[in-house]
């Protein structure tokens, strides 16, 4: 578990914003895994996994900051 | 009958000049024309209007007053009127184009009627010009176009955060795909062709999405005539939403749409239209975020209906209140801290110049409702 690389934690609602990050992340060679809401990410995310998060603010239903 | 240009004496001079006096002191214009359409009488309002001298034009035809094509088609008028007896103008009157001495026209309306018992027929024509009334209602339709442009300018100001939002977003994965297309080629790494192509696709998807809201942004505000065209209710819808969704995200309301698939076309002003729509979403968001309502959906509804096409807005809220019922669609009236008042009488007036009524009802399931029917093409306007 400890050697896990740590994970960027994209949560985006608008789907060319989260496409584009996803495949930023991977060029700099860090794993990433995306989300299309806050709620998503809260029930579908490993929190074994750490890692850092990028958010969109403006998001229907669960902000960013909210988030 | 007498002839009150003609010479007359003995005892029908005195009623022969009370009725010259009565003919000059009229305001109209009096025209008295033989079954050949030659002129007899041509009062003072007459030759002040066109500026010709009685002298002038008695005996001439009297389609020298009015300008082509009716100059041309008038003695066939009158020889098909006097063959049938089917009156057209006669005693009916109607708005017509009028034609004076030096060429110009001007709008008129014109009374007829026959000189009862008069054999040959005789006709009398009274004129009157209308140009002023005619100008008056220009310039007000004029103002009522400035206007409603002007509150299509406030109404965009008030979007601006979410417009913003919408064209941020295609920019930013432009932003985001160019870096990573930098990245991976500044790799050392063997390249992997189908990245960068997806990349590059996605950057040209983007770049067009941003411009198309700002096409239709553009299109929103724009200061154009007004236009009404036949228009497929459906794609009218479809414009609408890239707008109104935007809007909508920005305050964090969903918008439903509940939209019939083929629905007939209208005749209708795409802008102005969207226009309405837009300010009735507005209210419907207004009204949702005031009273914390859930939930945070608004339903715009199209549907077909027998006399065309019913549109609707239906928010969950409250509704209106009863005391502010009479009031809703009255200018400078309104419920909201910082509203002008004008957005749904602007609108009513516009779903009116559409052949519609925009009204209120509560929603049987609770809620505000506002709707209007645009009727279909082909059906006749009321």
């Amino acid at each position: 578990m400890k050697d896990q690389p740590a994970t960027v934690f994209i949560v985006a609602d608008d789907e060319a914003v989260r496409g584009s990050l996803r495949l930023l992340m991977k060029a700099l060679g860090l794993p990433a895994q995306a989300f299309a809401s806050g709620q998503q990410f809260l029930t579908g995310f490993d929190p074994r996994r750490g890692g850092c998060l990028v958010l969109d603010i403006r998001m229907p239903g669960m902000s960013g900051l909210e988030l | 009958m007498f002839d009150p240009t003609a010479a007359s004496d003995g005892s029908n001079a005195s009623s022969s000049q009370e009725l010259r006096a009565l003919l000059d002191a009229a305001v109209d214009a009096v025209v008295v024309i033989d079954a050949r359409g030659r002129v007899e009488t041509f009062n003072r309002a007459a030759e002040q209007m066109f500026g010709f001298t009685a002298s002038e034009v008695h005996g001439q035809n009297v389609c020298v007053l009015m300008p082509e094509p009716v100059r041309s088609a008038h003695d066939d008028y009158l020889r098909r009127y006097l063959a049938t007896g089917q009156a057209k103008i006669i005693g009916i009157g109607r708005e017509i184009q009028a034609r004076r001495r030096d060429g110009s026209v001007f709008p008129a309306s014109l009374a007829v009627g026959q000189v009862a018992g008069a054999d040959p027929p005789r006709f009398v024509g009274f004129i009157c010009d209308i140009s002023a009334r005619v100008a008056a209602e220009r310039a007000a339709a004029q103002a009522q176009d400035r206007l409603t442009h002007v509150a299509r300018l406030s109404t965009m100001g008030e979007m601006a955060a979410g417009i913003a939002h919408e064209i941020n977003q295609p920019l930013a994965a432009i932003t985001t795909y160019a870096q990573a297309c930098q990245r991976l080629l500044d790799r050392d790494k063997p390249l992997d062709v189908a990245e960068i192509r997806e990349s590059v696709v996605q950057i040209s998807r983007q770049a067009l999405r941003a411009g198309e809201v700002i096409r239709r942004l553009r299109t929103f505000v724009a200061n154009r005539e007004v236009r009404r065209q036949p228009l497929g209710c459906n794609r009218l819808l479809e414009d609408l939403v890239t707008l109104a969704r935007a809007d909508l995200r920005a305050h964090d309301v969903d918008l439903r749409l509940d939209v019939q698939p083929h629905l007939p076309d209208v005749m209708a002003d795409a802008v102005q239209l969207q226009q309405v729509l837009i300010n009735l979403l507005r209210n419907a968001v207004d009204s949702t975020l005031q009273h914390g309502v859930v939930p945070r959906e608004i339903v715009l509804r199209a549907v077909s209906v027998p006399d065309g096409v019913e549109i609707s807005v239906r928010d969950h809220g409250p509704g209106v209140a009863p005391e502010a019922l009479s009031r809703l669609f009255t200018p400078f009236f309104t419920t909201k801290p910082q509203g002008t008042g004008l957005g749904l009488a602007i609108s009513r007036t516009i779903v009116q110049a559409h052949g519609g009524r925009l009204a209120y009802r509560e929603h049987p399931g609770g809620g505000a409702c506002f709707h209007f029917t645009l009727p279909a093409m082909g059906m006749d306007e009321p």
